[in-house]
Parts: structure tokens; sequence; C-alpha cells
């Protein structure tokens, strides 16, 4: 419906809202594995033993966890310091003393290893969403009620390759 | 010409900050000088600030700068003081070009650990992250 600017009345698909948040906390959640399998760990003697290992990554939507997943495969158990919030909750890193290798003590330079693959990682960003959403197959309301999918744009696009 | 990096410009700022130099003026760029680090008994307060990563836009001579700041104190409470002061001296400050060209357009408190201590001398020790928004390049 044409407003007086012209403009299409936007019309808020709040079924998809759920969807669209799970979407985003996998996405969000691949970041945080990414980072930290790209992470370049220092794994000089003593810091070898647990830090190289001990890297995961745990998601949540308000209470709910939704993603786990760790170097090792162990469980995860969330940090007693992390708090989560009415959205999503993604929290990532490496066990002690990771974080003395990240931030220095006053005997010990610090060597940052997770921020630098964080901050490199970040602008990619969109493209991890991205992905989670075609996972999740979130698509606006209109292409919905058109059945134009992501699976059903594959299929067309295959079937019109096959006759050409 | 290289990357600009404004950890020293940041360091500059939180010196001259009337309130932090009221507690330290020991604000040190990567690792404490020879006299911060003492045994218990003997605390001092100072602030050790380690650039922990950038990361710098794709089309436009920006970065976004990752700052730790160490604030090591004889007490919980003082270093969460000072931590505090700290993050006065450069949260929400605009923008800023230093005489040697390094130009700022923001700064922010991103969060913080909490308080903790060293492992080496036991020192309480808060931590404040400051997040930079930075030319990559010198203004002249």
């Amino acid at each position: 419906m044409a407003g007086a600017s012209g403009a299409r009345r936007i019309e808020l698909n709040r079924a998809a809202f759920d969807a669209i948040t799970l979407a985003v906390a996998d996405g969000a959640f691949e970041i945080a594995k990414a980072v930290i399998e790209g992470a370049q760990v220092p794994d000089a003697a003593p810091y070898a033993e647990g830090l190289v290992e001990g890297g995961a990554a745990i998601a949540y939507v308000g209470s709910k966890r939704v993603g786990m997943w760790s170097k090792t495969g162990a469980a995860v158990k969330k940090p007693k310091a992390a708090k989560l919030s009415k959205g999503i909750t993604v929290i990532g890193g490496y066990g002690f003393p990771g974080r003395f290798k990240e931030g220095g003590t006053v005997h010990m330079t610090a060597e940052p290893f997770l921020t630098p693959e964080l901050m490199a990682t970040l602008p990619d960003a969109e493209g991890f969403i991205k992905a989670a959403c075609i996972r999740h197959k979130v698509v606006g309301l209109a292409r919905a009620a058109r059945g134009d999918t992501y699976a059903a744009s594959k299929a067309r696009a295959a079937a019109k390759a096959a006759t050409s | 010409m290289s990357l600009v990096d404004p950890l020293g410009r940041i360091l500059t700022e939180i010196r001259d900050d009337p309130i932090v130099a009221a507690i330290t003026t020991r604000i040190r760029g990567g690792e404490p000088a020879p006299g911060d680090a003492l045994g218990a008994g003997s605390f001092v307060p100072f602030v050790v600030l380690t650039a922990l990563g950038h990361s710098r836009l794709k089309r436009c001579p920006i970065q976004e700068v990752r700052i730790l700041a160490s604030c090591y104190a004889a007490t919980h409470q003082a270093a969460a003081a000072l931590a505090g002061a700290v993050s006065d001296s450069v949260h929400a400050k605009g923008h800023r070009i230093s005489g040697s060209g390094v130009a700022i357009f923001g700064s922010f408190d991103d969060g913080s650990e909490g308080g903790t201590k060293d492992p080496d001398t036991s020192q309480p020790r808060s931590n404040v992250i400051i997040s930079v928004s930075a030319s990559t390049e010198l203004l002249t």
C-alpha cells in the first residue's frame, strides 16, 4: 500500500522474529568459533598445556543456551562473571592462563593473541550472519508468500541452467 | 607511510588528566617501568597501556584500535578508583589532533574485566578496555 510519500507500507514479519534471533545468534556463534580457531595461540612453555587446547565458545538467547563448542570437544560452562542479556549473548575465549598472555603481568609483556584475531574477523561479521540466515531460511514476508526461499531460488536457478 | 599508532596520544591524555595525575603519573606503554612493580607492602599505583589489536576500515583511512589499560594500586578499591579515573579521562571524548598529527575521532571505555590480582606480585589490578577511532595516517 503506497503512503503519501509513495513509499510502500512496511509490515513487520513478527512470526520471523524468533527465526531471525536464532539465525543471528547462530552467526555470532560462528564468528566466535572462527576467532578462537584462527587465533595464533602462544604455545611456548610453560603455556602450552591447557592454553592451546582451552579455546571454547558458548551462545545464549536470553537464558537459553543455543550453542556450545570447544576445541577439545569437552562441555563448556558459562563463566561465573558473564552476565546474560535478554537478547543474544555469545562468549568465547581461552581458559587460564590465557588472560595473562593477552593482557600481560607486571613481569611479563602482553602478547595479545585473541583480540587481534577478533579485530580481523569482525569486519567480515556480515558474511557469518548472512550465511546463518540462509541456513535458517530467513526470508521476508513478501518473498515467503511467493514461495521464494533460498532453496526455491536455488532450485529455479538449477532448472534454468539445465534448460539453457 | 606507516600505520599510525594512537596509543602514545592516549597515554599522554591519561597522564595529563588532573584526576588521574592526582592518583599517579606512572602511566606506561607496553610494560611497567623500573620501580613500578614492587612487592606486597610497597605497592604503588601505576597504569600499563597495551595495544590489543586494530581493525582498519576498507575504504577510508580510519582504524579502530583497542587498548587495554591495566590499572594497578595498593588495594582493590584503589585499583577500581584508578580505573574509573582512567575511564573518565578518555571516555566519550571527541575529535582531537595532536601536535604531531595523530587524529583521533573518538575514544570510549569499551568494558572492563573487573578486579583481579597480578599473578606474580598479587598487586590488585583493574582493567579498562579503551576503543579508539583514529586516522591511519598523520595529518600534516
